[in-house]
């Protein structure tokens, strides 16, 4: 055990060992390879807020989004008047087409209601 | 180990803008060496030590400006080492556990270490300690080749100093009866 302790007593000198191949030159380089790297590194700029002004942002996002969004919907907002208007000429259409192919005097029938219920109820009971 | 006075001839060299480069290239000099074998021990080989060791410097360049002179600068340098050491096992856990293996075959022949020479007495002192788990590899490497207290340790690898002296005795235990078998 002695002489184990001699060895690590002898070797606490040798701090940089023999026992790893290290290549030619390679230190004596190394200054001139790290200097490139750290100088040819650029930083990105990055903008620190502190807490008050991150907030800040986080709110004026928030409200600007639902600004943007409820300008939107506004404009999907249908003017009634001219809705009905638009269902009128809708069934307007729909009524042009019905009558075309259909005869005038059959097709009135339909409208009196009350007659065709009682022929209904005739008929059926 | 690095004295004092030449840590704040690399830290006023370095703060002062006209003289950043030359404080930087004093530092790598100082430095290099240590740092390349402290991370050696840990990665094995030379391409990942060399990526890693500029990685420290990289590093080093980029945030000295914080550092604060209370500390020893040295101790600073040795924790980036030995963070950035360990990130990159992390990184690369399968190929390390490779490079490991790869490098202490159990089929080596054993010979009494006493019949040797110097160079092979290294030899085999540095792959009784490339054996050895990561920390007590730090903590061994810090102790022993750079002669750091544990206070001095503990402030670059964490941990107590009862649980660092522990963590030496073992390494010492180990890396003995590697050397004792025959």
């Amino acid at each position: 055990m002695n002489k184990i302790n001699d060895i690590f007593s002898e070797h606490k000198k040798d701090k940089s060992s023999f026992a790893y191949d290290v290549p030619n030159d390679y230190f004596e380089n190394l200054n001139k390879v790290v200097l490139g790297k750290v100088i040819k590194s650029k930083k990105t700029p990055i903008f620190k807020l502190n807490y008050f002004y991150k907030y800040a942002a986080a709110i004026a996002l928030i409200v600007a989004s639902y600004w943007i969004l409820s300008k939107q919907a506004e404009t999907a907002v249908l003017d009634c008047t001219n809705l009905s208007y638009c269902i009128d000429d809708y069934l307007t259409n729909d009524d042009e087409v019905f009558y075309t192919f259909i005869d005038e005097v059959e097709s009135t029938e339909y409208l009196n209601i009350d007659e065709n219920i009682s022929d209904y109820l005739v008929f059926e009971f | 180990m690095i004295d004092k006075k030449l840590e704040e001839k690399i830290l006023n060299l370095f703060n002062n803008p006209s003289t950043k480069i030359e404080g930087f290239n004093l530092l790598v000099e100082t430095y290099k060496q240590t740092i390349y074998f402290q991370i050696r021990r840990i990665l094995i080989t030379h391409e990942s030590t060399d990526d890693v060791l500029q990685e420290v410097f990289i590093k080093i360049w980029n945030n000295l400006h914080k550092f604060k002179s209370k500390a020893l600068l040295s101790s600073w340098i040795y924790r980036i080492a030995y963070n950035e050491s360990l990130m990159w096992i992390r990184k690369n856990k399968k190929k390390h556990e490779f490079e490991v293996e790869t490098l202490h075959p159990s089929s080596e022949p054993k010979t009494n270490i006493f019949s040797k020479n110097a160079d092979q007495i290294s030899v085999l002192l540095e792959k009784a300690i490339i054996r050895l788990p990561n920390k007590q590899k730090m903590v061994f490497q810090l102790k022993y080749f750079e002669d750091l207290n544990y206070k001095e340790i503990q402030e670059i690898t964490g941990g107590s100093v009862g649980g660092l002296k522990a963590t030496y005795h073992h390494a010492v235990k180990k890396i003995k009866l590697f050397l004792e078998e025959d």
